[in-house]
């Protein structure tokens, strides 16, 4: 680890039972005394300089694909908001004609789908995007070109989504898509087709940036910054992407589900052969609840961390704050079927979703008492952040008492489908994640602005929000309660609605009066920079408001506070004049330091790659892959689809690059390793959470299967015969040992060496077994006389059948690569990023073979 | 501003004592929907309950901190409410 002997001193001792061997000593290296060479920060520039005009395209930076990912999901809010108002003039009276009901189901469903869809997640994954690299003072995020590639599917997709209103086949079976309204009995249009499709790039994007977003915060952290030192909005983000990789395969699941039922009348959801209509409820609800707390943890982070400088005091109760984040992640997890009271579920398993709905309030009040003891314990500056957040938490107290209401099922029998649920749900968002938003706004304006907002015209755009709010929706708990329902594009006169309604409508056109003062405070006074910024307006003392460029910050400092510039007000001035970790670029490229999970010890220097036009290639044919499915242009989706594939590869084909050095000074004399494999490497961590993702698709699959057998045990037909599953077994335990083989011939060999071909034979044949072994299990159900159109056994068995197809193929494509890649000698012994990773999703998708037919044919229903 | 650079934090009780509400929660829901409306899944649930409150016993028993205003003591506090409250609706609904 270091470049000097270490010596044998009381920290080296604790070393040995620190996270990584790393001897804590070395910290006291820093901030280094040595005068910088010159010529440092002009190389760091150049390194890290952008393409300009068209070349934006291709950037792949945080700076700048943060920036697009806010703007374009701040035009999807701008977008919904003229649908909700659209809406609000046709209830403004009773019997208008402004809208037809058509289009008044269009407008809805699209303002629900792209406020959740196309502004709340992808909102809070953007502004992670562009806070955490310089909020955790890392260069960038692990995986740049995968955050260019999340933006742009999101961007490209979400456009031709939304344009679907244009054309008249706007979805308009309203956000949750239940069917049987859904089926194609009752919506043969293909406009539940593009609800269906269209928002599966959403939904890869979303992962996308997930993904990036665990291994950003647990693996860049600036050496020092424990996970106790962690800035909120970090934690927070980490539980929001772990959510994220736990909730959205149950959306994708049940999405592929009604997309094969609509098209090849594969019967999930048609009761008449087998099917359940409630499995698709608890598939979205599953997904659909913890969405709420998806959208609302990221928005509570940036709330933690702006309350503490709005009182200029520490955040009161850190520690119970972050267990309140984590616990609601996880309750939030046991209430999706508190959408589902009036289904008529068994009367115990009702209460064990409101008792968990009470239960959930508990971390969430947690939070709310820490944020007023903070404003409480300090001095408020009545800046406009200040007015957002404080009126965030009214908001969003009153909502969650609601909520609560709603938790109660007989209540809830009452004000199911009514306004009540409108003006419930909207307190919850816009007090949980829009005030938050816009105080982030104001607070973050002067990373990314050159001048910073208007104070004058910030608190006009606060009190006629604010005001708006309550105008709009306060009026509807009273029109819910008298029984208006949802999603009705009219009411009669004379039944008490006509003035509540007429209010609610005036309050939407003075939240969008908010709204539209905020625009014209942009266009006046924000100007994109990314280095002459108008700084830290509100002093904050977190590490993004360090000096930073397109390399984040000139070096990387030592964090010994969760305030640090309050704590150490030299740091400024350390960082910029080189006196921390990587003053210089030590290979000549992009790089950053990967630091352990707990400590943030450093371990090893990260290459990282740069511009490139692969990654919105490939997003540019993933949104038209799905989009042309969507219209059954197959062929052309078969050639998107290939393009896409071949646009990742060229992508991933400059990421693993063998360059000589092994080691890397990162300062102070301190050497660590250039790109490593094995559980220590970033990568490792990357694919692993890939794989829970993959896993919970195949999890929710099977418990799609059980629920059938549940529902209809009637329609089951035996299994085919147990030899035949012996063989399958067998097959892919064959498989899973290939790949192990594969890695192991690798690492038999000489260092540096060419080992020929053997290791990536290994690998393929290894996917071949695999590939043979889902063909086997295919072919044994269709023997057996079962089909997938017969009935929800065979829909399922199929569909199970049809991913582990899908990952069979993943596997036999990435071990061409790895041939590919070995027959141009870039696989080099003794380990190879390239060959660990295909070896792992190898092994992994072995298993899930295993996993996924083994308890199909032995399950005792069958 | 510390020296320390080393997580002193038990963030791993409150992480096994959440699980252990997620387990408890799942397998709950799990019988009353196999059992639907049968005294079964009222007994599994009474034994389900016993089963995680003896766990988050262990756990408390060998936290680094048991005040409530710690980590870990309010981890397994949320974790024993919200076990609680999962079991009520097998006593009384």
């Amino acid at each position: 680890m270091s470049g000097k002997p270490l010596q044998e001193t009381r920290s080296a001792m604790e070393g040995r039972r620190s996270e990584t061997g790393f001897d804590h000593d070395l910290y006291r290296r820093f901030p280094t005394h040595r005068p910088r060479p010159d010529g440092e920060v002009e190389e760091l520039e150049r390194i890290w300089a952008n393409p300009k005009g068209w070349g934006l395209l291709t950037v792949v930076n945080n700076n700048y694909i943060g920036f697009f990912y806010v703007a374009t999901a701040f035009l999807f809010f701008l977008l919904a908001g003229v649908l909700a108002l659209g809406m609000r003039v046709q209830l403004a009276a009773p019997m208008q004609d402004f809208l037809p009901p058509e289009t008044y189901n269009q407008f809805f469903t699209m303002h629900g789908t792209v406020m959740m869809f196309l502004f709340a997640v992808p909102m809070v994954e953007a502004i992670g995007i562009m806070l955490l690299p310089q909020m955790l003072a890392a260069r960038d995020l692990p995986f740049p070109r995968l955050s260019a590639y999340a933006f742009w599917a999101y961007f490209v997709g979400g456009l031709c989504f939304f344009a679907s209103l244009f054309v008249g086949l706007a979805p308009d079976g309203g956000w949750f898509m239940y069917p049987p309204l859904t089926s194609i009995a009752y919506s043969p249009g293909i406009n539940t087709d593009f609800w269906l499709l269209g928002i599966g790039f959403i939904e890869i994007s979303a992962i996308a940036g997930a993904i990036e977003i665990i291994v950003g915060v647990l693996r860049t952290r600036a050496p020092g910054m424990t996970l106790d030192r962690m800035p909120m909005f970090a934690w927070a983000m980490l539980v929001f992407a772990v959510m994220i990789v736990i909730a959205f395969p149950s959306v994708i699941l049940g999405t592929l589900l009604l997309e094969l039922e609509r098209a090849f009348n594969w019967p999930f959801f048609d009761p008449t052969r087998g099917g359940d209509p409630l499995l698709w409820q608890h598939l979205f609800w599953f997904f659909g609840h913890p969405e709420v707390y998806i959208i609302f943890l990221p928005a509570a982070g940036l709330m933690s961390m702006m309350v503490a400088t709005v009182a200029r005091t520490e955040l009161v109760g850190y520690r119970l704050n972050v267990l309140a984040l984590v616990a609601t992640g996880f309750i939030s997890f046991g209430v999706w079927a508190h959408h589902m009271f009036a289904t008529g579920m068994p009367r115990v398993s009702t209460g064990y979703f409101s008792a968990a709905s009470m239960a959930v309030s508990l971390p969430a009040g947690i939070q709310v008492f820490c944020w007023i003891a903070t404003l409480a314990s300090g001095k408020i500056r009545w800046t406009t952040p200040a007015l957002f957040v404080v009126g965030s938490i009214v908001v969003f107290v009153m909502g969650g008492l609601t909520g609560v209401m709603v938790g109660m099922v007989p209540f809830d029998w009452q004000a199911h489908d009514t306004y009540f649920i409108v003006a419930h749900l909207h307190y919850v968002l816009l007090g949980g994640m829009v005030f938050p938003m816009f105080a982030a706004f104001y607070y973050w304006n002067g990373m990314t602005s050159k001048n910073p907002l208007s104070e004058r015209l910030g608190r006009w755009v606060f009190w006629l929000m604010f005001t708006g709010l309550h105008i709009t929706f306060l009026p509807m708990h009273l029109t819910g309660f008298m029984g208006m329902p949802r999603r009705v594009y009219t009411y009669l006169p004379d039944r008490g609605l006509d003035l509540l309604n007429l209010v609610s409508t005036m309050g939407a056109f003075t939240i969008a009066a908010g709204v539209g003062l905020f625009l014209i405070d942009l266009a006046r006074n924000f100007r994109f920079t990314t280095d002459a910024d108008a700084g830290n307006v509100y002093g904050g003392g977190t590490l993004e408001w360090l000096p930073t460029g397109m390399y984040s910050t000139r070096s990387i400092p030592l964090v010994r506070s969760r305030e640090p510039l309050w704590d150490d007000p030299a740091i400024c001035a350390d960082v910029e004049e080189g006196r921390y970790f990587l003053p210089n670029s030590v290979t000549g490229l992009r790089e950053t330091i990967i630091t352990s999970p707990i400590n943030a010890e450093p371990q090893y220097l990260q290459l990282m790659p740069g511009p490139s036009p692969y990654p919105v290639g490939a997003a540019v044919f993933t949104a038209s892959f799905f989009l042309s499915l969507t219209i059954q242009a197959y062929a052309f989706a078969a050639f998107s689809g290939i393009v896409a594939v071949a646009c990742v590869l060229r992508w991933l084909w400059e990421t693993d690059r063998p360059i000589q050095q092994d080691t890397a000074d990162i300062g102070a004399g301190i050497a660590v390793p250039i790109a490593i494999t094995g559980p220590s490497s970033h990568g490792w961590w990357a694919l692993n959470t890939l794989m829970v993702v993959m896993g919970m698709i195949a999890f929710m699959g099977l418990f799609s299967y059980l629920y059938l057998f549940g529902i209809h045990p009637e329609v089951w037909r035996a299994a085919p015969a147990g030899a035949e599953t012996g063989g399958i077994a067998a097959l892919l335990a064959a498989g899973l040992g290939l790949a192990r083989l594969s890695r192991r011939t690798l690492a038999s060999k000489p260092a540096g060496q060419f080992p020929g071909q053997g290791p990536w034979l290994l690998a393929a044949a290894s996917a071949l077994l695999l590939a043979g072994a889902i063909w086997w299990d295919w072919m044994g159900w269709t023997a057996s006389g079962l089909g997938p159109t017969v009935s929800g056994q065979g829909a399922t068995i199929f569909a199970l059948l049809a991913y582990q197809g899908c990952t069979a193929a993943i596997g036999m494509l990435m071990a061409l690569y790895l041939g590919y890649r070995s027959g141009k000698g870039l696989l080099v012994a003794p380990d190879s990023v390239t060959l660990d990773v295909v070896v792992r999703f190898l092994q992994y998708a072995a298993l899930q073979g295993l996993v996924l037919a083994l308890p199909v044919r032995l399950f005792p229903g069958a | 501003m510390s020296t320390d650079y080393r997580n002193r934090t038990d963030w791993l009780t409150p992480l096994l004592a959440l699980s252990v509400w997620a387990a408890h929660f799942s397998l709950l829901w799990a019988a009353s929907s196999i059992f639907p409306g049968q005294l079964t899944a009222r007994w599994i649930a009474a034994a389900l309950t016993a089963i995680a409150g003896g766990i988050i016993y262990l756990l408390w028993r060998q936290a680094q901190s048991r005040a409530l205003t710690s980590a870990p003591g309010l981890g397994l506090a949320i974790a024993t409410l919200g076990i609680a409250f999962d079991f009520a609706p097998a006593l009384l609904a």
